[in-house]
């Protein structure tokens, strides 16, 4: 896993330098890469529960206090985030696994809709720093009430692409990334298949977070295919609801890429 | 092995830009990653790579066929090269690997980069989402369970999936078959091999018998009847070869849901063999008008279901294997079709087929000869129980799969009781086409393509279309009513002859 996530800010880091005008530009970006890491490499060595919450709420506050647009809305959230956590005071340890899972959910949301001051390509690594976390939070968490919550969201993100008259997945890639890491972080799902799916979701928020012209359309089929690897165990507790999920986004990448081809007839 | 090919493609896809006459240098590292492949097949040292993608025991006369013809298909496409190279490697993989997963990962990804490289249709979507599915149910709960003492799955964890798996995977095959015909689509070998394939690897997973079959098969022929509208037209001759290729895959694919997965396999590489020996001719000479008759004749003649010929065979053997009555009268219905085509084929444009071979050059005359050659091979290569000796029936199936075939295996009626009734009901359909007017055909295309409008959901935009083509095709027929047809009169002669003779042969 290491390997795939030194190999992603390698590229970003490259994609980054090719841009700039001058290297003062990339410099903020450099420092949240090397921030990232070093949580990265504390995360390996430090063993307990305790240290990697600090460690992980460290890094966070550092990068978004500096660097982060929109901080009230960060800060609400992370407050409601450490409410929850409080809970746990409060029950004595009877909802443990529960509250630490909603926490996680609310620390996804962040992740997911944060934007940046100065450069908005930083979103990347924070987000390669948040997936690492998320990771590493797979191995504590187990809540039997996440299923539930995977199901509700997927209902739901089915609902607004019904909405959106089954336009277009590109445009809803930010809810439908975070179901997917849900998705993730709630099923235990193959090695091999789980670096492919964290590989997957690397690369559409690189391409995303880089805008690279040409691979924009890609982004449709990484998200149709991580969505079959999260689906794998998720089928086991509702068939239909995955043929539905299947078929709807079926459906999208056709009307999609049907829009496409016009447009490329027209312009 | 499989490194080999990938260095080789790379070769190719950086030299494409820089050489001049690409198509001889394609054909020639293409040649020489087939040979080189199947020589490492030969001697069992495939590498690590292949290893790992689990090949034990490939046939290798299956993957040889098997890329020779999908090699012959994709130089054709207009994709780039990359791609073309990324589908060779592809069904590499799935033809040489026995690993399940491995083969429902490959068709996933061959499916992907089709819909990528393709124009946008609806079905391609639809395949996709059945093969996703398929990808789903084994990843979740085939993966884990092994195999029985009786050679089947027998741990499904739900249901539903154990009463789905295998139906979607004979839907998977027929949505594949019907995404070959249509509006300005290109029939694709890998389109034919690839679900095929998928199917046969896959024949341990089939806890159904012949309810399948009495389900699945008139699926394929309600899709066959659907594009009836065009060769009793008879508009042009690719369209009626596309057309009867289309029901002779029906016979593979009944082959495939009575569960004879190695004749289906065997039959279908040998009718996209036929296609393909067509099309590439065809795209040869294009300058000579005789030698491209010739070449329609061939495939006009091997993928009808007259007797004798190679489908005709086929569907004989079919007929007198199924234990089904459904399934008896759905083949029926096959071959009427079949027969009702080609004769009508024959008759609207028998006169482009007309080719004096007495007077021809040398080149035409060693042409025809070789093509039949050629198609006597292919019948050779396909023959039932009855008509070969023990050591020749089904020469290529034996050859490929090295099973030996059940003597004994009998269904409704006798091989040569079949035989019998197909003769007669060859002449009798034939003698029916020649005797029914031209009017009364082009009314009945007409009625069909009014029924299949009136269920098409946009018929308000197609309505006034109809209207003018009607009033051109009016114009047409009365022209067409004035030509007097003699070749065709000729042409069925000599085919009653043919029979008569045959007929001869067989009960001596």
């Amino acid at each position: 896993m290491i390997i795939i996530f030194l190999i992603f800010t390698i590229i970003s880091l490259f994609l980054r330098t090719k841009d700039a005008k001058s290297i003062q530009e990339c410099i903020p970006f450099y420092i949240v890469s090397t921030l990232s890491w070093i949580s990265f490499l504390l995360y390996m060595y430090l063993d307990s529960i305790l240290y990697i919450f600090t460690t992980f709420e460290i890094t966070t506050f550092l990068i978004m206090i500096t660097l982060g647009n929109n901080l009230s809305k960060f800060l609400q959230l992370k407050f409601i985030s450490f409410f929850v956590l409080t809970l746990l005071y409060i029950f004595e340890g009877v909802f443990q696994q529960d509250i630490l899972y909603v926490y996680v959910l609310i620390s996804t949301f962040i992740a997911l809709w944060s934007s940046f001051r100065v450069d908005k390509k930083i979103y990347f690594p924070f987000i390669l720093f948040n997936i690492f976390s998320l990771m590493k939070a797979r191995e504590y968490i187990e809540s039997p009430f996440s299923v539930t919550v995977f199901v509700i969201g997927a209902i739901f993100l089915l609902f607004i692409l019904l909405k959106g008259r089954l336009q277009s997945l590109y445009r809803e890639t930010s809810i439908i990334t975070f179901i997917l890491w849900l998705g993730v972080f709630t099923f235990s799902i193959d090695l091999y298949f789980l670096l492919t799916v964290i590989t997957l979701l690397l690369t559409v928020s690189l391409f995303k977070s880089f805008k690279l012209k040409e691979l924009n359309k890609a982004i449709d089929i990484l998200l149709y295919l991580s969505s079959l690897i999260v689906l794998i165990p998720f089928i086991k507790v509702s068939f239909f609801l995955t043929l539905t999920w299947l078929a709807i986004f079926s459906i999208c990448l056709f009307s999609n890429k049907r829009l496409r081809d016009i447009g490329e007839c027209h312009g | 092995m499989i490194e080999l090919i990938l260095i080789t493609s790379l070769c190719l896809i950086f030299i494409n830009e820089k050489i001049s006459n690409k198509a001889i240098v394609s054909v020639g590292i293409r040649t020489f990653q087939i040979v080189v492949s199947s020589y490492c097949l030969y001697r069992t040292s495939v590498g690590p790579s292949a290893a790992f993608l689990g090949t034990e025991n490939p046939s290798i006369l299956f993957f040889f066929i098997g890329s020779a013809l999908v090699s012959f298909d994709i130089e054709r496409l207009s994709y780039k090269r990359h791609v073309k190279e990324l589908i060779f490697l592809l069904t590499t993989i799935l033809l040489i690997s026995s690993n399940l997963g491995v083969v429902v990962l490959t068709t996933l990804l061959i499916c992907i980069v089709y819909i990528l490289e393709r124009r946008t249709y609806f079905i391609d979507y639809i395949s996709l989402l059945i093969i996703s599915l398929i990808g789903l149910i084994y990843f979740s709960e085939l993966s884990s369970t092994v195999l029985t003492i009786k050679d089947s799955y027998y741990l499904y964890l739900t249901e539903v999936s154990e009463l789905i798996f295998y139906p979607l995977i004979t839907l998977f095959v027929l949505v594949e078959f019907s995404r070959l015909n249509g509006l300005k689509r290109n029939i694709s070998t890998v389109l034919i091999l690839v679900p095929m394939t998928l199917a046969y690897k896959f024949k341990l997973a089939n806890n159904f018998e012949q309810d399948l079959a009495t389900v699945m098969s008139p699926i394929f022929l309600f899709t066959i009847f659907l594009k009836a509208r065009n060769p009793l037209r008879g508009k042009s001759l690719s369209h009626s070869i596309n057309y009867l290729l289309v029901i002779s895959l029906f016979t593979s694919f009944t082959y495939l849901v009575i569960e004879y997965y190695e004749s289906s396999i065997a039959t279908s590489l040998l009718i996209i063999a036929i296609f393909t020996i067509y099309r590439e001719l065809s795209n040869l000479f294009t300058r000579e008008v005789e030698l491209k008759k010739i070449t329609a004749c061939f495939a006009l003649f091997n993928l009808a279901a007259i007797p004798l010929s190679f489908s005709g065979l086929a569907l004989i053997d079919i007929l007198s294997l199924t234990k089904d009555m459904s399934v008896f009268f759905y083949l029926i219905v096959a071959m009427i079709i079949s027969l009702v085509t080609f004769s009508f084929t024959l008759k609207s444009l028998g006169d482009d087929l007309y080719v004096n071979l007495l007077e021809g050059s040398n080149k035409v005359k060693i042409a025809t000869a070789s093509l039949f050659i050629t198609s006597l091979t292919l019948i050779f290569l396909n023959l039932s129980h009855y008509l070969a000796s023990q050591r020749n029936t089904k020469l290529l199936e034996t050859l490929i799969f090295g099973n030996k075939v059940d003597m004994f295996a009998s269904g409704l009626l006798n091989y040569n009781l079949m035989f019998i009734i197909f003769l007669i009901g060859a002449v009798v359909i034939g003698y029916f086409v020649k005797v029914v007017d031209n009017k009364l055909s082009w009314k009945v295309s007409f009625r069909l393509d009014e029924v299949l409008r009136s269920i098409s959901l946009n018929k308000i935009e197609l309505r006034s279309v109809a209207t003018k083509e009607s009033k051109v095709e009016s114009i047409l027929e009365d022209e067409r009513n004035e030509v007097e047809i003699s070749s065709f009169k000729v042409s069925f002669y000599i085919l009653s002859i043919f029979l008569i003779i045959s007929l001869i042969i067989i009960e001596l």
